[in-house]
């Protein structure tokens, strides 16, 4: 290990309080990353339990069990239904007054619409 | 949500209608109550088949098929068709039915008429000559069939020199296998021993065949020693001839193949790996034999074939070419029988035949396509059938 | 003349259309696909639909859109799951040869029955053994790997119907190439199909497997992924 003041001389030996440095503009991005926006694949799980258990209840026999396969599939096909609609309203930007959970495109769009003005 | 998997399975048209869901109305043997169908002959006998009955199909029993095609006379592709109908049915087509009514009037006093079957490939020949067979069979003929001539000169099973003919290939097993065809398709008329050999034949030392002996004692002869067996098809070929001259029987020579009798190229090789010519072979003596005009009371009927010869060779289906000079010289003057495709007739029965064994489903426009895509040859027609 | 898709907005929109539909194709995005199908020709026909179409560019019909009688979508897809290498002339082979052993295969069994009854019980048709075979087979649902901290989850998901009907093609087919040296691929297809037609073998056995192992892996269905 190096002796201490040649560290501090090859850092050019800083001293508290450090000044602050604007090296990037201090403004807000005119947008958001859409990067943590992914939703999972969670859906249908209570479907899903009912199904399971009666697929145990009759030795994984599909004959056995038309009703509850047919929900679960019921309602895997609603959530995609769903997801597409809102795909296509993000894509076209339609936007509902009053939804609580924007998401990036839409946000993004509003963000253009009323730029910080500076 | 499954069932809609399966119609649209079902190239997004609706369910199948309910007529073609039917699995079964007909039962598998037409009843005596209910009308034969259009396709299917009741003349199971060959000696009554005229041309009012071409294009229907007649049943040939098992038992009649058990003593006549064990050892051969129906193609393999055939008889696994006749394994998943579970019958034995033949159609009537004109060439068979021609012979037929020439072996009724020709005068057996006569020399013998050789007549020499020809068609394109997968057009009927082999199966025009397994009808002859049946009818000779009814008609108390002697039966002399050899069911594929490429299974001797392009598949033969064992080849050693011969003893009796210096320079000649023997095809021993096949030849025993021949005898035994030969035994079984005419056990009845081996039976009544009026059939006797003419003269003494010597095969060996202590072996000898005695003049009056029964033809039978002949052919088994040839079975139980195999070394023997070529000469004795030899041997028979030439008695045959004399019974049927001096009038013991009457004779039928059915050959398929005929023109691998004279194909240069055969498959038979010597010890030093040489190609032997047929000529050199001795069974194709017998039944050269057996085609020439020299004895009466009998008929040949010879089928020529492009698949019995190599496939580079296979260029045309007419007589003149497959038999060369020398065979045409040989069969020279001949009666040929032409077998062409089908018929509209006939095209249609089979069609029909097909759908009433469910072996094709019934769909609109299902015969117009075939017709086009077989180009009305049989056994393009039955490929196309079978993935219908 | 350009025909414009009718929900595009913008000139992005447009071209992601474009590389959506076309990112491999020939073909220039105004080309529409072949109708090949004479039922749907007539139709258009009669209701005028084909005068509009006459004089729009086409592709080329590819080689298995005939407009034959005995063309089948579903038939056509299992050929392309049997090719390899592009021989598509031997996998149409095989599969026919397939659809010919199971008629055999199912005519041997009619012909064994007295009954009237139970003749009409067995299915000639080899094409509904097929649907039959494959919609037998196909999963309800099935695991997608989750990786998270290092450890990946096999996580019990709804499957949508297209993957499923892929996963009960290639199961059959792998299950037809797992055979013996003697036995003929499309025999062994053949014996696989009428296996699963009749909700028995190797491939429902597969099939409900995977539904055991979904059934084991639940707790992480429940589980709140980021």
């Amino acid at each position: 290990m190096k002796i201490l003041p040649t560290l501090w001389a090859a850092r050019g030996n800083p001293k508290e309080p450090v000044p602050f440095q604007e090296i990037l503009p201090l403004k807000l991005r005119p947008f958001v990353s859409g990067k943590g926006d992914k939703t999972s694949n969670v859906c249908c799980i209570y479907e899903m339990s009912v199904l399971f258990g009666c697929l145990k209840e009759n030795e994984f026999k599909e004959s056995a069990c038309p009703k509850e396969i047919k929900a679960f599939q019921k309602c895997f096909s609603d959530y995609n239904l769903q997801k597409r609609i809102k795909k296509e309203r993000e894509v076209k930007g339609i936007m509902t007054p009053g939804e609580h959970k924007l998401p990036y495109k839409q946000l993004n769009k509003l963000l253009r619409m009323y730029p910080n003005v500076k | 949500m499954l069932k809609s998997l399966l119609t649209k399975l079902i190239s997004g048209k609706p369910p199948l209608p309910a007529a073609l869901c039917q699995t079964a109305h007909f039962s598998t043997q037409p009843q005596p109550q209910e009308r034969l169908q259009s396709f299917r002959s009741s003349e199971n006998n060959p000696l009554n088949h005229k041309d009012d009955h071409i294009g229907l199909f007649y049943t040939i029993t098992s038992d009649v098929k058990k003593q006549l095609f064990l050892y051969g006379g129906l193609p393999k592709t055939y008889q696994t068709q006749l394994n998943t109908f579970n019958e034995t049915c033949l159609m009537i087509r004109k060439p068979s039915v021609d012979i037929i009514n020439c072996l009724k009037q020709v005068d057996y006093s006569n020399p013998v008429v050789r007549y020499v079957v020809y068609g394109a490939k997968g057009n009927g020949k082999s199966l025009t000559l397994a009808h002859i067979i049946h009818y000779g069979y009814e008609a108390g003929f002697l039966i002399l069939h050899l069911p594929w001539v490429g299974n001797w000169m392009r598949r033969c099973r064992e080849s050693s020199i011969s003893e009796f003919k210096p320079g000649s290939i023997d095809i021993n097993l096949d030849a025993a296998a021949w005898l035994v065809h030969f035994k079984h398709q005419n056990s009845h008329l081996l039976a009544n021993s009026d059939l006797r050999t003419t003269q003494d034949h010597v095969w060996s030392k202590r072996e000898s065949t005695p003049k009056d002996a029964p033809l039978s004692e002949l052919v088994e002869h040839g079975i139980n020693r195999i070394k023997f067996a070529s000469q004795c098809i030899v041997i028979l070929a030439e008695e045959i001839k004399r019974l049927s001259t001096a009038g013991k029987c009457k004779t039928l020579v059915v050959v398929d193949g005929f023109n691998a009798f004279f194909y240069p190229h055969t498959r038979i090789l010597t010890e030093k790996k040489e190609v032997v010519h047929p000529k050199n072979v001795t069974v194709t003596e017998a039944f050269s034999n057996l085609t020439k005009f020299d004895w009466t009371n009998g008929a040949v009927v010879v089928a020529v074939d492009e698949i019995a010869i190599a496939e580079k060779d296979q260029i045309s289906h007419l007589p003149r070419y497959l038999l060369g000079r020398d065979g045409f010289d040989h069969m020279d003057p001949f009666v040929p029988v032409s077998v062409p495709t089908y018929t509209k007739v006939e095209f249609q029965s089979c069609m029909d035949y097909y759908r009433e064994r469910r072996w094709v489903l019934p769909l609109d426009g299902q015969d117009e396509e075939l017709q086009f895509l077989s180009a009305m040859n049989p056994y393009r027609l039955m490929i196309l059938c079978n993935s219908a | 003349m350009l025909i414009k898709p009718s929900n595009v907005v913008s000139k992005l929109q447009l071209i992601s259309i474009y590389f959506q539909q076309n990112s491999m194709s020939q073909y220039p995005i105004y080309y529409i696909k072949p109708i090949y199908s004479r039922d749907k020709q007539n139709k258009m026909l009669k209701t005028g639909e084909a005068q509009k179409l006459a004089h729009i560019p086409t592709r080329a019909a590819l080689n298995d859109q005939t407009s034959s009688v005995y063309h089948n979508d579903t038939i056509n897809l299992f050929i392309n799951y049997v090719m390899k290498d592009g021989k598509k002339s031997l996998a149409r082979e095989l599969i026919e040869k397939t659809l010919e052993k199971i008629k055999r295969v199912q005519l041997e069994k009619y012909h064994k029955m007295e009954n009237i009854k139970e003749k009409e019980k067995v299915e000639l048709n080899p094409r509904i053994i097929l649907y039959q075979a494959i919609v037998n087979s196909q999963p309800i649902l099935h695991l997608t790997p989750i990786k998270r901290g290092g450890v990946t989850y096999q996580v019990p998901v709804p499957i949508t119907d297209r993957r499923a009907q892929f996963t009960s093609m290639k199961w059959l087919i792998e299950a037809g190439k797992d055979k013996d040296r003697n036995i003929r691929f499309h025999d062994q297809l053949a014996y696989e199909l009428i296996d699963a037609a009749n909700n028995r073998g190797k491939v429902v056995k597969k099939k409900q497997d995977l539904h055991k192992q979904c059934e084991a892996n639940r707790a992480y269905a429940h589980y709140r992924w980021s």
